[in-house]
């Protein structure tokens, strides 16, 4: 904004009283933020505290750090279970969601593929499928899909492929099959998105020196999306690492629970136990991955929020 | 030129790339789309009943004229009131951000944190703040001398309503569900968009009223507003049709849709019928009558949405 160099020391009051000062500002931000960060610091605390110290000043401090808050949470309320399943389910499912459409985002961009444009709107209209429509017939899908003994290309009693008892539901790998597809239209539109501002003469060039489509993708694109994988693998990461209702009717099975659905069967559990300092300990580690991450990546999360949002 | 100019042209490359995305997105959610249009034309108990059975339009005739189905969508119009109050926080914080304060994006970053965290962490916290006895919510109450009500299942009961053949029991559930999504989500993605919004405001604008006198109030009503409509025309969209399907997470952890069905929402539901009822046809029309609810009134405020709002 060169035209505007001789502004640069003013700055215009924007539709607010200007009569409001800063500092008045500062304070109501300041108290809306407090609210924020002391419910979650209370947390933390409560966590290492004791059930007596809790029930007699709820905004104390600890008198020394509880830490068996956490054996009893991690081991007796199965919370280290849950948060295995949930790193499986959540990797796999973010791993091939973003493997997956940042292939159909190359197809639809950088090649000459007749189908490409109805695909695209095909990806779209995915987005707009609500997920309480999904909810019933996925069950159904899940529920009745089981191969209970099957063996492939057998000779009597010898196969090569054997397959027994092998379910979708109560299943991760039914899970995350389900996920990896909910989260492919979003992916793949903000994919697209970001693979159309790559020169399409790369490709061109590549060809010219004999790479074929894979090698084109994986040697030259893949590397220069790098930006956009990594956004919205953040993004899938938050959205399955917290997402619930599928997890709770999906899996039924104790030992395959996610930290979500396992940490209300342990705040269920508190109701009886009155183990509440363990059920805040839960609370943590259910907590602390996303936090972690949003607050190391916060500036990637906040731009990428914004992209293409209003002007889609 | 006969090819158009965009790279290498192997379409079986394209097939390729984009067989798994299409094969998973057919499995997981055309096809059970489909299937879930047919079951809700359907009677089908899922333990009792071997196969559907076709039923034409019983479900979607049983549902009009349930009582207890309008109390439940009456419940979700209810919450969703919520919605305007929230975007009128969203929008305060995000002006009172804008003013120029210096840690902008660490407040960002601060207000952002409940929406990364899990909501079923933040239910489980809200569940011990709204606690009758020992919650921090009647704590602090208490602190300037009032007396909480127990806020998750305690009502007042209104006499005169009887009369005119209302239920006179009115319950604090619901309020206090919008007061949690009130703090939860004020901060959000939706503070977000406005000071995005915000920020692409040209600032001459705000000069040239200046040099003509305008109030702050001015400003705010003849640029602020009118240029920040296309942000909050998308807030408004995304809101309605998220409120319309939310509910469940927060009636499932934290009132089991009670008291006296006050907090069961649509998508609660449709769960109940499914996973508790085992009524996969009549959750499947559930969810077709609130997906046809949905898609007209989005279409509608497209259509007539337009007019209001300026665009750049």
């Amino acid at each position: 904004m060169a035209r505007n160099e001789h502004l640069k020391d003013y700055t215009p009051t924007r539709g607010l009283p200007s009569g409001l000062g800063n500092k008045i500002i500062f304070v109501i931000l300041a108290a809306w933020g407090a609210f924020s960060v002391m419910s979650l610091l209370w947390i933390v605390v409560t966590s290492l505290r004791t059930d007596q110290d809790l029930f007699s000043s709820p905004w104390g401090l600890p008198s020394a750090p509880q830490w068996v808050n956490y054996k009893i949470a991690w081991t007796i309320a199965k919370m280290g279970q849950y948060t295995a399943n949930s790193v499986i389910v959540t990797l796999s499912s973010v791993f091939c969601m973003v493997v997956i459409s940042s292939m159909a985002a190359y197809a639809i961009t950088k090649t000459d593929f007749f189908a490409a444009k109805p695909l695209f709107f095909y990806f779209l209209a995915g987005m707009a499928v609500p997920a309480s429509l999904l909810l019933v017939p996925l069950f159904m899908t899940l529920k009745n899909f089981n191969i209970r003994d099957l063996a492939l290309f057998s000779v009597g009693d010898y196969w090569l492929i054997h397959i027994k008892d092998f379910y979708l539901i109560d299943s991760r790998l039914g899970l995350i099959l389900i996920y990896t597809t909910l989260g492919i239209p979003f992916t793949v539109f903000v994919l697209t998105g970001f693979f159309r501002t790559l020169p399409t003469a790369l490709a061109e060039s590549a060809a010219v020196d004999g790479a074929n489509e894979y090698t084109t993708f994986y040697r030259i694109f893949l590397p220069l999306s790098k930006p956009g994988l990594i956004t919205v693998a953040i993004f899938n990461f938050l959205y399955t690492w917290n997402e619930y209702q599928f997890a709770l009717v999906f899996i039924s099975n104790e030992r395959l629970k996610t930290l979500p659905v396992g940490l209300y069967s342990l705040a269920l559990a508190t109701q009886h136990s009155n183990n509440w300092t363990a059920l805040f300990a839960g609370l943590v580690i259910l907590m602390l991955p996303t936090l972690l991450i949003f607050i190391i990546l916060e500036d990637r999360i906040t731009k990428g929020l914004t992209v293409g949002a209003v002007k889609a | 030129m006969a090819r158009r100019n965009r790279g290498p042209d192997y379409s079986l490359g394209g097939y390729l790339f984009l067989l798994p995305n299409f094969t998973g997105f057919m499995l997981f959610v055309l096809l059970p789309v489909i299937a879930s249009l047919a079951l809700s034309f359907c009677r089908w108990h899922i333990f009792n009943d071997p196969t559907p059975k076709f039923v034409g339009f019983d479900n979607f005739a049983r549902l009009l004229t349930d009582a207890k189905f309008w109390q439940y969508a009456y419940n979700t119009t209810f919450l969703m009131l919520g919605i305007p109050i929230g975007m009128g926080l969203s929008l305060a914080l995000a002006l009172l951000l804008n003013k120029g304060i210096r840690a902008i994006r660490l407040f960002r970053m601060i207000y952002f944190l409940p929406t990364v965290s899990s909501g079923v962490a933040l239910l489980v916290l809200w569940l011990v703040i709204y606690n009758p006895q020992y919650g921090l919510f009647n704590y602090m109450l208490a602190k300037i001398g009032l007396i909480g009500p127990s806020w998750l299942s305690g009502g007042v009961e209104i006499k005169w309503l009887s009369k005119l053949g209302i239920d006179p029991w009115c319950y604090w559930s619901k309020i206090a569900l919008m007061i949690m999504g009130l703090w939860n989500g004020a901060g959000g993605y939706n503070m977000i968009l406005y000071l995005a919004g915000l920020q692409g405001i040209n600032p001459e604008l705000y000069e040239a009223a200046d040099v003509d006198g305008a109030s702050a109030w001015h400003k705010f009503h003849h640029i602020t507003w009118p240029m920040l409509s296309p942000t909050t025309f998308f807030i408004f969209i995304m809101s309605l049709i998220g409120g319309f399907q939310g509910g469940f997470e927060a009636a499932y952890v934290m009132t089991e849709g009670g008291p006296a069905g006050s907090t069961t929402t649509i998508s609660y539901e449709i769960f109940n019928q499914l996973y508790v009822r085992s009524q996969a046809g009549y959750a499947s029309s559930i969810a077709w009558f609130l997906f046809g609810v949905v898609f007209i009134l989005t279409m509608a405020s497209w259509r007539y949405g337009g007019r209001v709002v300026h665009y750049d």
